[in-house]
């Protein structure tokens, strides 16, 4: 008998696990990562000549609920038809009976290698109220996330963003700006996935990222409130490039200005109704920062005032100041 | 569009008012102080209407503020082809330079806060 050296091992490993496509109209070009529940392949579409991404069911799903549960996944991302997030193009079934669904291939890195890049703060701003209106268009058709981390977010070459891993989103029935009431829940029994706890089937998200409420298991109570606490977060992770300390308001971290922590301390408010109403009032208060208006999360001093309005009116003081200077040395030189 | 130009002119007639009222400062025109501010209001209205329009055409900033420069010039040079009835001299620099200065004045407040109007009016 011989015995398999490691690679080897890993090698048959990856090629039992790799799905038969047979049936289906792709082929198969590699895996590009794995979570705890599915497997994501890269896939060539002949038929269309473009390459997507393969979700794959790939642990035992006896009962069947993880297969209903990756078929929620993809008809709720279906209804989502926005820029931010990644378009799903079909769903089937493998001959070996796992659910799969093909969704647009993403490249480009995700949200914390981009977040490590010498992206200015604007540029950082302007993704963020990417992701902000990705969300707050799930909103609008009834979804939660609930699972929003830069882990989740891809920024493309181009500078698009794509919230991506709608595996724990919750339909809602009258819009996620709402108290949740009946819901659709895409959970059921989940097995453990990294950087995701879990328990009872009922708390799903990440630590950091995840709402007081959502934590506490309290899935009646999630609404696009839980979402903003995470959007915080992820806000947060851009500026300070670390996620926010659990249970208390965020630190102040170099660069980061004062209006913008306080924008994070109210999206990461411990108690719902401290927080943003919704993703959208999030948005306008960022496109406030960045048009220079008064943030409204934040009581500024009168010195803090007056060099806002500066920084906002540079180009016109100076051109006022330009003229008052011309004009009065006219005027000192003709009296003389 | 109408309300870029509006903008633009009603900026231009209250810079060019306080342009001319400046000439209160200059004892020998202090007589003639209405007709300066009237005729100072007058070539200012014009170089923002000329501003208002280009700027409709036109999006970016750098070129309204530049049109505005040229406009307050070429019209501010006009002006001072007319000498001083008094002494018959001409004050080109005096009134060429702060009429520039009014015409990029007009040029980058249109372009700057005259599309934030109109789109809020909108």
């Amino acid at each position: 008998m011989s015995w398999l050296s490691d690679d080897a091992l890993v090698r048959l490993r990856s090629a039992a696990s790799a799905p038969d496509l047979s049936c289906t109209r792709y082929r198969l070009l590699g895996e590009i990562g794995r979570g705890g529940m599915c497997t994501v392949f890269l896939a060539d579409d002949p038929s269309l000549g473009r390459r997507v991404a393969l979700k794959v069911l790939d642990v035992p799903d006896p009962s069947g609920d993880l297969s209903i549960r990756l078929t929620r996944e993809a008809s709720i991302l279906a209804r989502l038809e926005h820029p931010g997030i990644a378009p799903v193009h079909d769903v089937g079934r493998l001959p070996d009976g796992r659910v799969f669904y093909a969704m647009k291939f993403v490249e480009g890195p995700r949200l914390d290698a981009f977040a490590a890049s010498k992206a200015t703060l604007p540029e950082r701003l302007r993704v963020f109220q990417r992701i902000v209106e990705a969300v707050a268009f799930a909103h609008d058709r009834g979804v939660l996330h609930r699972d929003l981390k830069p882990e989740n977010i891809m920024v493309g070459p181009f500078g698009e963003v794509l919230v991506m891993d709608w595996g724990l989103a919750k339909a809602v029935e009258h819009g996620a700006t709402a108290v949740a009431g009946a819901s659709s829940e895409a959970s059921g029994p989940t097995p453990p996935e990294e950087g995701r706890h879990t328990g009872h089937g009922a708390v799903l998200g990440t630590r950091g990222y995840m709402a007081p409420e959502q934590e506490r298991g309290e899935v009646e109570n999630l609404d696009a409130r839980s979402d903003v606490y995470a959007l915080g977060a992820v806000l947060y992770f851009l500026l300070a490039l670390k996620p926010p300390p659990g249970g208390g308001p965020p630190a102040p971290a170099d660069g980061v200005p004062r209006p913008l922590l306080a924008v994070c301390a109210k999206a990461l408010a411990r108690e719902r109704n401290d927080r943003y109403a919704d993703a959208l009032a999030l948005d306008v208060e960022i496109a406030r920062y960045l048009d220079g208006r008064r943030v409204e999360a934040y009581s500024e001093g009168p010195l803090q005032l007056a060099a806002r309005l500066y920084s906002r009116h540079k180009a016109a003081i100076w051109l006022i100041v330009a003229y008052l200077v011309v004009r009065g040395s006219i005027l000192f030189f003709a009296g003389r | 569009m109408k309300k870029k130009i509006g903008f633009a002119v009603l900026v231009g007639a209250i810079l060019g008012a306080f342009d001319g009222m400046t000439a209160w400062f200059e004892p020998s025109v202090r007589d003639q102080i209405g007709t300066i501010v009237m005729l100072s209001s007058l070539k200012s209205v014009i170089a923002g209407l000329l501003i208002g329009i280009f700027a409709s055409y036109v999006q970016k900033r750098a070129a309204i503020a530049i049109f505005g420069l040229v406009v307050g010039l070429v019209l501010a040079y006009l002006v001072a082809m007319s000498p001083d009835p008094k002494t018959g001299e001409h004050y080109y620099a005096q009134i060429m330079v702060p009429g520039a200065i009014v015409g990029l004045l007009v040029g980058y407040a249109t372009a700057r806060y005259g599309g934030n109007i109109a789109a809020s009016a909108a």
